[in-house]
């Protein structure tokens, strides 16, 4: 813009100059002609002279030719002739010429006109006169003198001057006119140059203003960018601070690394947190890329770093832990994670990447493995010690049982009533410890999710052969009625799993016999259809309300406290029976009336392996 | 009527006991062995009418006395019920038994079983 201007400027100032020379130029021929003027003076004398010659008898010829030629001289006029009117033809007719093409034979027309043209206002140079002279001499500007009385006209043309002369007109007493001269200066150049410069001028202040606005608006324009450029690069600074605020305040070490077309990297930026991540001075890592791997770097860990460095050369985001030994010797554990990226302008990628110190949450992490631990083999420890109190709890509760049953029994010999009834006192609580016992084994096993469910075949008439040993002695120690039966059409074998088909009939039945105070408790087994079969419990008992079923399954759960002291027990018993229902894939209902007793029902699907058993 | 013969192979005493009180019961003379090798000796003299046999045993197993009993042809007529408190092992040797007992066995159920086992013996003769 500044060279367009500058182009601009120098066109306008030649222009100008030229348009000065010309006006210099015509200021020149200007004075000249005033100068001629002066000589005109001259002229006026000659004029004089020429009165006197018309007035002299001497032959016009004879003295015209020298006489024009004294004009030519004395005006430096190019052309001259001296006319004479001629009353009788009523015109001019030139008597001598000189200048004109054909010298002495005068080709010089002089204009016909009326005698009143060139008498009656003889003075004044009225345009129409003038217009025929100009004509006449064949040229546009011309001096004339003409006597009246004597019919003399002298013409002068093509004076090069262009300084309009003219001498006062002098009068005679009649107020005639006699004489006059005047010089036509034909200016029009001059007014035509003149009004081209003003022109020219015109418009070159037309087209400065307008390349001024042009400017002053650039100019503003330029301001209005230079502003914006200082307020980007105010924001952009201001930016950079707060980025450079930000890295500098976080924890992290930030870097990025460059990796070139053959594959050497170089740390384009550092974060300065690298110090005191480090100990070392930050220069030593700006300079040379490989001090980080080859000294910071743990020696046991290099060798899976250096791995990361060609992953990430090979275009692989990476993230890994290793450990760095400070400068004063301590090892800290570290997270570099580094994401590849390419601008697309250069060859070489760079690695964007932040290290993260996480000494402590190693510390935590190992902590938490050594405490995982320690939990583990605690656990271990408590199933070992499980299984050990199951066999040493149950195995003598299951001799006490045995002897309390020979004796009952009379294999030694016939009891006393007393004793009789001291053996089934003690055969109740043997029977009743053993349920409890074996009921916080299940639910340790349950709990440890170590139920292995092991199927077979399993006769629903050995079932209640087993419920009946065990059942019968707590059912006659409250006298109630415990049957059982087994509906037709529910298979002689049953495909399931014996053991814990057992546990679950045991504890509805305990549990019915415990809240059933009179009357009995009715085993059923039946099949509710052919893909199922189905245990149902009855008893006579008091019941359970309503708002008890959403609970009564939970562990150590029982429908009423005073209830519970009662009827003492653990509450496991009904959670488990649903535990393992659950677990063997079947269902199990409530139906129960308060004061009329309860009715638990449940549904085992009847499997394709035992049909196929028949 | 003379009496059945059961041999209980059990080395838990109180349990060798109590069968061996259920079995007296049930009408059976009853001779106990808690070792495995002793009871492989003993088959070798007598022809027990019921073995009652647990898996777990000294010297040699349960397993290996079952497989003995069944390979001898003079015990063919010998019933033996298996008494066991591992019901897969039981599983597996559901084929050669006369019948398998889980542990715990009551004192009832095994006079029970027992009693129900002796009438075929006396009608097949």
């Amino acid at each position: 813009m500044a060279d367009n201007l500058e182009g601009e400027r120098d066109f306008y100032r030649q222009q100008y100059s030229e348009l000065g020379m010309r006006l210099l130029r015509l200021q020149e021929d200007e004075t000249r002609a005033r100068r001629e003027a002066r000589r005109s003076r001259t002229t006026t004398r000659l004029i004089r002279d020429i009165y006197q010659l018309a007035d002299s008898n001497i032959s016009l010829e004879d003295i015209g030719q020298q006489f024009l030629q004294i004009i030519l001289e004395t005006l430096v006029v190019s052309r001259a002739a001296l006319l004479q009117y001629v009353p009788a033809q009523q015109r001019f007719v030139a008597r001598q010429t000189l200048g004109f093409p054909t010298a002495g034979q005068p080709d010089f027309v002089p204009p016909e006109l009326p005698p009143e043209y060139y008498f009656a206002n003889s003075n004044s140079a009225s345009s129409a006169l003038l217009d025929c002279l100009r004509q006449a001499a064949g040229a546009p500007y011309f001096l004339w003198a003409f006597n009246a009385r004597a019919g003399l006209a002298l013409l002068a043309a093509n004076l090069v001057e262009d300084q309009h002369l003219h001498r006062p007109f002098e009068a005679n007493d009649q107020e005639i006119i006699e004489s006059a001269l005047g010089v036509f200066i034909d200016i029009s150049e001059r007014k035509r140059a003149e009004e081209a410069l003003q022109r020219v001028n015109e418009e070159l202040e037309s087209r400065v203003a307008t390349r001024t606005a042009e400017l002053t608006a650039a100019n503003e324009q330029l301001q209005n960018e230079l502003a914006e450029r200082r307020r980007v690069e105010e924001a952009l600074r201001q930016s950079e601070e707060r980025f450079r605020e930000v890295i500098t305040s976080i924890s992290d070490h930030i870097y990025m690394t460059e990796i070139t077309g053959d594959g050497r990297h170089r740390n384009l930026y550092l974060s300065p947190h690298v110090e005191f991540l480090t100990g070392y001075p930050y220069d030593k890592f700006l300079a040379d890329w490989s001090f980080w791997p080859l000294q910071v770097i743990h020696p046991d860990d290099r060798l899976a770093a250096s791995a990361q460095a060609r992953r990430q050369a090979g275009w692989q985001n990476s993230e890994m832990e290793y450990r760095l030994v400070r400068a004063n010797g301590e090892v800290i554990w570290v997270r570099d994670s580094g994401r590849v990226q390419w601008d697309g302008s250069r060859p070489s990628k760079m690695v964007y990447g932040v290290v993260s110190d996480i000494t402590e949450r190693k510390r935590v992490e190992e902590e938490l493995a050594r405490t995982r631990d320690q939990a583990l083999e605690a656990n271990r420890l408590k199933s070992q010690l499980l299984a050990s109190v199951s066999h040493d709890l149950r195995t003598p509760l299951n001799a006490i049982l045995g002897y309390v049953e020979m004796l009952q029994q009379g294999v030694y010999g016939a009891l006393a009533l007393e004793q009789l009834h001291t053996l089934a006192r003690i055969m109740i609580n043997a029977e009743q410890l053993l349920i409890f016992v074996n009921n916080l084994l299940d639910q340790a096993q349950i709990e440890a999710a170590r139920v292995a469910i092991n199927v077979g075949p399993v006769a629903p008439a050995d079932l209640l052969d087993t419920l009946h040993s065990t059942m019968n002695v707590l059912a006659e120690a409250k006298d109630l009625r415990l049957t059982s039966s087994i509906a037709a059409g529910v298979p002689k074998e049953i495909y399931s799993d014996r053991h814990w088909l057992g546990r679950i009939l045991v504890n509805l039945v305990s549990n019915a016999l415990k809240f059933t105070e009179k009357g009995g408790v009715d085993v059923y087994i039946y099949s509710p259809d052919p893909a199922s079969w189905a245990i149902r419990v009855t008893d006579t008992g008091c019941g359970i309300p309503d708002d008890a079923s959403a609970y009564i399954f939970d562990a150590f759960r029982q429908v009423d406290s005073s209830l519970t002291r009662a009827h003492s027990g653990s509450g496991l018993g009904l959670s488990i029976v649903k535990q393992l229902v659950d677990l063997m894939g079947g269902q199990i209902a409530l139906t129960s009336q308060v004061g009329t007793g309860s009715a638990f029902t449940v549904t085992f699907p009847l499997n394709a392996v035992q049909e196929a058993l028949g | 009527m003379k009496k059945s013969c059961a041999l209980i192979i059990e080395d838990d005493f109180d349990l060798a006991s109590i069968f061996a009180g259920a079995l007296r019961l049930a009408e059976y003379e009853v001779e106990i062995l808690q070792d495995g090798r002793l009871a492989l000796e003993r088959l070798a003299a007598i022809v027990p009418d019921v073995v009652v046999l647990d898996l777990h045993l000294p010297h040699i197993s349960g397993k290996d006395v079952l497989h003995h009993i069944r390979a001898d042809r003079r015990l063919a007529d010998t019933r033996v019920m298996l008494a066991t408190a591992d019901p897969l092992l039981a599983d597996s040797l559901r084929e050669e038994a006369d019948l398998v007992l889980i542990k715990p066995i009551s004192f009832t159920q095994m006079r029970d079983l027992a009693a129900r086992l002796r009438p075929r013996d006396v009608f097949s003769r």
